[in-house]
């Protein structure tokens, strides 16, 4: 009778430690490098333009006002490979710099990589080219700040 | 990580010693493993409930599936375990 209490014990607590281990397991994954490499991969600009239903969010609508464009014209800057390409590599490099510590990418070379991006691009025409360039270069001086405004936190809180 | 593993292993040993019938300890695990298989994949379903409730500004769904099939792959492993338990159970009941 004692001895099957005591199994019942060691089994749940085999049960508890078995599902603490694989969640942990999952976090561990998650948080490493590799893991914060692969999140950051599958972000693309029209995930942080739209919401889980495929609803344009409020930031759509402030870059379409502010850029004066039609939503045909953010289509084309949002299926941009180049501007998508660049947004990993910022999106890496504040996750780094929140999680890791590093150096930060400054506004001009932020800016630069737009410019190069929509210049670079062929699916974009010269005036939507020319309405980016304008307008990124009226926020060169805050697009940094803006950028490392991001939230970026590991789930044990360091 | 690895003193959870090793109190897993000293708890399964400890279970071989308690359980008179020795071959029963492997359906035990069985069950063990698929209930924690189980509960590691309720906490993904948790997990992506949660954060898609959370967070409705933009678009994460690519992320949380990441994330969703990490929690799917580990319990996976958890099922694959219980189900060796049990064949092991099974085999050396039937060669008795």
């Amino acid at each position: 009778m004692k001895k099957n209490i005591v199994i019942s014990i060691l089994l749940i607590l085999l049960i508890c430690i078995s599902t603490i281990m694989g969640t942990y397991a999952v976090i561990i994954n998650v948080v490493s490098e590799n893991g914060v490499d692969r999140i950051v991969n599958t972000i693309t600009i029209r995930d942080l333009l739209s919401d889980d239903n495929g609803n344009y969010n409020n930031t759509y609508y402030d870059v379409k006002n502010e850029l004066n464009v039609s939503d045909d014209d953010m289509d084309i800057l949002m299926n941009s490979s180049y501007l998508n390409d660049s947004l990993k590599i910022v999106l890496d490099n504040v996750v780094s710099y929140k999680l890791r510590g590093g150096n930060k990418l400054s506004n001009d070379y932020i800016y630069d990589m737009i410019v190069n991006d929509v210049n670079s691009d062929d699916s974009i025409y010269d005036e939507l080219k020319n309405k980016v360039i304008d307008k990124g270069s009226i926020y060169r001086d805050d697009i940094s700040d803006y950028v490392y405004d991001i939230d970026v936190n590991l789930i044990n809180g360091s | 990580m690895l003193f959870l593993f090793i109190l897993v292993v000293v708890i399964i040993i400890l279970l071989f010693l308690f359980e008179k019938d020795k071959i029963n300890v492997l359906k035990k695990l069985f069950i063990t493993f698929i209930i924690s298989g189980s509960f590691i994949f309720i906490f993904g379903l948790l997990f992506k409930l949660f954060i898609s409730f959370s967070v409705n500004s933009i678009n994460i769904s690519g992320v949380i599936n990441i994330i969703f099939r990490e929690f799917v792959i580990i319990s996976i492993i958890f099922y694959v375990c219980g189900i060796i338990s049990y064949i092991g159970y099974f085999l050396m009941k039937k060669s008795i």
